[in-house]
């Protein structure tokens, strides 16, 4: 297991390395970006610069001091808002975006795994036949298309919900952003749970524990269960990236301000240090928690968790 | 003398995409107590399906009509609660593959004692004592701590002993063993076989050995039926067997393995290919490939007829 | 054939498929609809007098109605709304094939060398491929977006370099199982390039996959470029296109709702409808497969 996990590690390092060393080219090189000095400068102002750049050194001497500003967690300064740093509104933003974030996974894996076992259960029943055609429609209709149905549905014509805003984080403005994100995500899970659970059902081992006079409900959650669940697992590292992804456009339209609402601002307004700070910041976001599911999914599987050796 | 488990009239069909596969056709068998009744046939023959049918493992498209009795009951009547109670108590089956048959995410011990505790309402302890008396029975070393490992860390040979140790623990009055030496190499098969046949008295077993290969019979089987495209074509003791085969398909069989272990100068075979069990089907099913086949046997079904211990459906008999 | 036995036809594969195909309803009534609507977006604009830039100052954010001519109605500058929704389609639908296309080119390429090569480079791409995987991509293209420009020819190579992985991962491992084969064997005894034997013996076997992975990449680009243009960062006017529509519609859908669920529903459907022939197409490749 410790073999397994430090080969994941090493293997994130030079992702990470790339990340960083790729957003440090697209800066330098960005027409209209900071970096864009086509008027000549005063040359007060030009040696200001190349201090703070380094302009006059190498560039991989360059790069070296952009990777520990980064490794300190200094994303520079951002271009629309004079006054905050990228690093502040990363702060700002990021907490919001991950209770969101959170809360639709859960959601997706509980009513995901759940439907999809159920509906494997009953192979090519309604239900089965069901789940498989609304989970297609999850895949299928994007969320800015739901999220403005849902809204139009539940907070226009029925007056249940707020049509957005953030309200501190009141629980009835939580609703629809929550839903709009975990929609596609229970549909995927949905469909790739019930893919194991027949596939698991249909192996020899469930014959042995069928042909041992073991209670149906028995088999399901303590044979069947723990296999069918695993390729969920696996799932959750693009799951993950799904709902990052998404969280751009859930917060942009229910006016949520997190970290996926700066970025398309930033986007929108060509603020190139927060967008980059953003990118940088997601990725080896995105990076680490892969490795966590990564290591869990090594934890469940006996093979790897006690290092197999041929047998 | 009367049968222990008695196989009356059993058919089972399959609905699948292209149409209806007759896996078992009227199919009657008897297991008397005490002795290893061997079922030989080709793949396709139907022996698996047979075997499955009888303790109600058979996925939901396949219909079996006839009856199985057992202990004065119709097994195939029985409702989920009994028939489970068969399965933990009376009846087990070890499988062909012991390491897709065990589950790999499972310890063993949970593996070996889940019936004890949940069946037999024995304690954990007492499920786990008896588990590991079983497994040094049938030869595990180090059993008391190799108990707690998990199916992939033995190897294929010992596999199936842990599944002989789970099927042996639940103390069964008849052990249906579905081709258990099939996947070993050739060494660990002898291990087994020797290892079944000791345990065989020592549990008082009633033993269904499913193979195709007649070695084996000749080394474990007591009495023998040939199935052929899903229906016995033959049943008789061993000797009977061997030395005075009737149908046509045995005799094939029989000098088939006798050339294979170089007993002769030429490989013979039997010439053709076992049937597709689609359709509907007039006249004797080796008809194609018999080479002592009459006009009759074109037309008619042939049935089982002989004497108590030697029967055979062939109409060379008739 | 036997005598007494049931007469077994043996069907080429192809027609097995085909049949296989034909049994999954859904996948049917998709292909039928996608055909209708290729048909309405290219024809249905000649057959409305409108088009979809000038303002029509008499009808501004007008309700659909066949009496005024404007079936979808019009959006709230007076423009046609059912000729900007075929305008739309069009362009979405062009764009998704473009992009599959790049994708596929990146893909099949990328997959076929690192199967063919096997070892170390076939070790080194794929690690490469994990690691792209679970990146968000909509990020880096948004990256590239804001950097430079909204360029319809960077849109295309952006999203067409978003969805090689699948492709590239599925052509590699069918690379490595056919040249295990001994007839790649034979052909490089008798002294076939790499590149022959590329594009000979193994380009050939990958035509079910491709196509399937055709009809589900389509669907994942649109929906990209809706992304995109929904956010206002894909197309750029007086190119529309479904996002960009589903944008603008969402902004008005207080009061004028069509302009938000026309340009909805056919989005959705293009997507829906694609994804079901994949699916189904993959099915009836692979029966085997769990269903």
């Amino acid at each position: 297991m410790l073999e397994y996990f430090f080969r994941r590690l090493l293997g994130a390092i030079p992702t990470i390395f790339i990340i960083i060393l790729v957003s440090f080219f697209l800066i330098r090189l960005a027409p209209g970006g900071p970096f864009d000095f086509d008027k000549t400068l005063a040359p007060e102002i030009q040696a200001n610069l190349d201090a703070k750049f380094h302009l006059d050194e190498p560039v991989y001497v360059q790069f070296g001091y952009y990777l520990k500003d980064i490794l300190q967690g200094d994303f520079g300064p951002s271009f629309q808002y004079k006054n905050y740093t990228v690093t502040e509104l990363i702060a700002q933003g990021f907490p919001v975006s991950v209770q969101l974030g959170l809360s639709a996974m859960a959601l997706a894996l509980l009513l995901g795994s759940a439907a999809g076992i159920l509906a494997a259960y009953r192979q090519n029943s309604k239900f089965d036949y069901g789940v498989m055609t609304i989970s297609m429609l999850g895949i299928s209709v994007p969320n800015f298309v739901m999220a403005p149905i849902l809204i139009l549905i539940f907070a226009i014509v029925f007056s249940f919900l707020p049509a957005g805003g953030w309200n501190d984080g009141a629980f009835q403005n939580r609703i629809l952003p929550i839903v709009t994100l975990a929609l596609p995500q229970i549909a995927y899970i949905a469909r790739i749970s019930r893919g194991s659970m027949i596939e698991v059902l249909r192996s020899p081992f469930i014959r042995t524990a069928f042909s041992k006079g073991l209670p149906t409900f028995y088999i399901l959650t303590r044979h069947a269960l723990k296999p069918t669940l695993l390729p969920v697992i696996s799932y959750m590292g693009p799951a993950i990236a799904g709902i990052i992804t998404g969280s751009v456009v859930v917060e942009q339209i229910y006016g949520i301000p997190g970290l996926g609402r700066y970025f398309v601002q930033g986007a929108l307004n060509r603020d190139y240090t927060l967008v980059m700070g953003v990118v940088v910041f997601y990725g080896v976001f995105i990076i680490l928690l892969n490795l966590i599911v990564d290591l869990l999914y090594g934890w469940l599987d006996p093979q790897i968790r006690l290092q197999a050796r041929k047998t | 003398m009367s049968a222990l488990l008695e196989v009356n009239n059993v058919s089972i069909d399959f609905t699948t995409e292209s149409g209806a596969v007759h896996a078992v056709r009227e199919a009657n068998i008897k297991l008397f107590e005490g002795e290893v009744l061997g079922v030989v046939g080709e793949s396709g023959s139907g022996k698996t399906q047979l075997m499955l049918g009888i303790l109600k493992l058979l996925p939901d498209n396949a219909t079996t009509t006839g009856k199985v009795f057992y202990s004065d009951k119709d097994l195939l009547t029985l409702n989920k609660l009994d028939i489970n109670r068969i399965r933990s108590n009376e009846i087990a089956m070890i499988f062909q593959d012991p390491m897709s048959s065990l589950n790999p995410y499972l310890k063993v011990s949970r593996q070996l004692t889940e019936t004890l505790i949940l069946n037999q309402k024995i304690d954990k302890q007492a499920a786990l004592k008896q588990a590991i008396e079983i497994l040094e029975k049938v030869r595990i070393p180090d059993a008391a701590r190799r108990v707690h490992d998990y199916p992939y860390q033995f190897s294929g040979g010992m596999r199936q002993r842990i599944m002989i140790a789970m099927a042996l623990l639940r103390k069964p009055k008849i052990l249906i063993a579905d081709e258990p030496t099939t996947a070993l190499d050739v060494t660990v098969q002898a291990e087994i076989l020797a290892l079944l046949k000791s345990l065989r008295d020592e549990f008082a077993l009633s033993i269904i050995f499913i193979t195709h290969d007649m070695s084996i019979v000749a080394g474990q089987c007591d009495r023998v039926v040939v199935m052929y495209a899903g229906q016995p074509v033959e049943m008789a003791s061993l000797d009977e067997l061997f030395y005075a085969p009737k149908h046509p398909y045995t005799q094939g069989l029989l000098a088939a393995a006798k050339s294979q272990s170089g007993l002769t100068d030429k490989l013979v075979s039997i010439p053709g290919h076992p049937p597709v069990n689609t359709g509907i089907q007039s006249g004797c099913a080796f008809y194609p490939r018999c080479e002592q086949r009459l006009d009759v046997c074109r037309r008619v079904m042939p049935v089982m007829t002989g004497s108590n211990t030697q029967q055979q459906a062939c109409h060379l008999y008739d | 054939m036997r005598i007494g036995m049931a007469e077994v036809k043996s069907l080429s594969p192809g027609k097995q498929i085909w049949i296989r195909l034909k049994a999954n309803r859904a996948a049917v009534t998709s292909m039928g609809l996608i055909a209708l609507l290729i048909l309405m977006v290219l024809f249905a604009p000649w057959l409305s007098p409108f088009n979809g830039e000038d303002i029509d100052y008499e009808a501004i954010a007008a309700e659909p109605s066949l009496t005024s001519g404007h079936l979808f109605g019009t959006d709230s500058l007076g423009r046609d709304l059912f000729v900007r929704t075929m305008e739309g389609s069009r362009i979405s639908l062009a764009i998704g094939l473009v992009a599959t296309l790049v994708s596929l080119i990146i893909g099949i390429n990328y997959g076929a060398i690192a199967g063919y090569f096997g070892g170390r480079v076939d070790a080194v791409m794929m690690r490469i491929v994990d690691i792209l995987y679970a990146m968000p991509f909509m990020f880096f293209v948004i990256l590239l977006m804001v950097f430079f420009g909204r360029n319809i020819f960077l849109i295309f190579f952006a999203i067409g370099a978003i969805n090689w992985l699948d492709i590239a991962r599925i052509v590699r491992g069918q690379t490595l199982a056919i040249k295990q084969q001994s007839y790649v064997e034979a052909a490089r005894i008798y002294g076939a390039s790499h590149w022959h034997i590329i594009q000979r013996h193994i380009v050939p076997n990958l035509l079910g996959i491709v196509v399937v992975y055709i009809t589900l990449t389509i669907p994942q680009v649109i929906l990209v470029e809706s992304f995109l243009s929904f956010l206002g960062l894909g197309i750029q006017e007086p190119m529309t296109s479904l996002g960009a529509l589903v944008s603008e519609g969402a902004n008005e859908m207080e009061s004028y709702s069509w302009t938000l669920i026309f340009p909805a529903v056919f989005l959705s459907i293009i997507l829906f409808c694609f994804n079901f022939i994949g699916d189904g197409l993959r099915d009836a490749l692979d029966p085997k497969q769990v269903k």
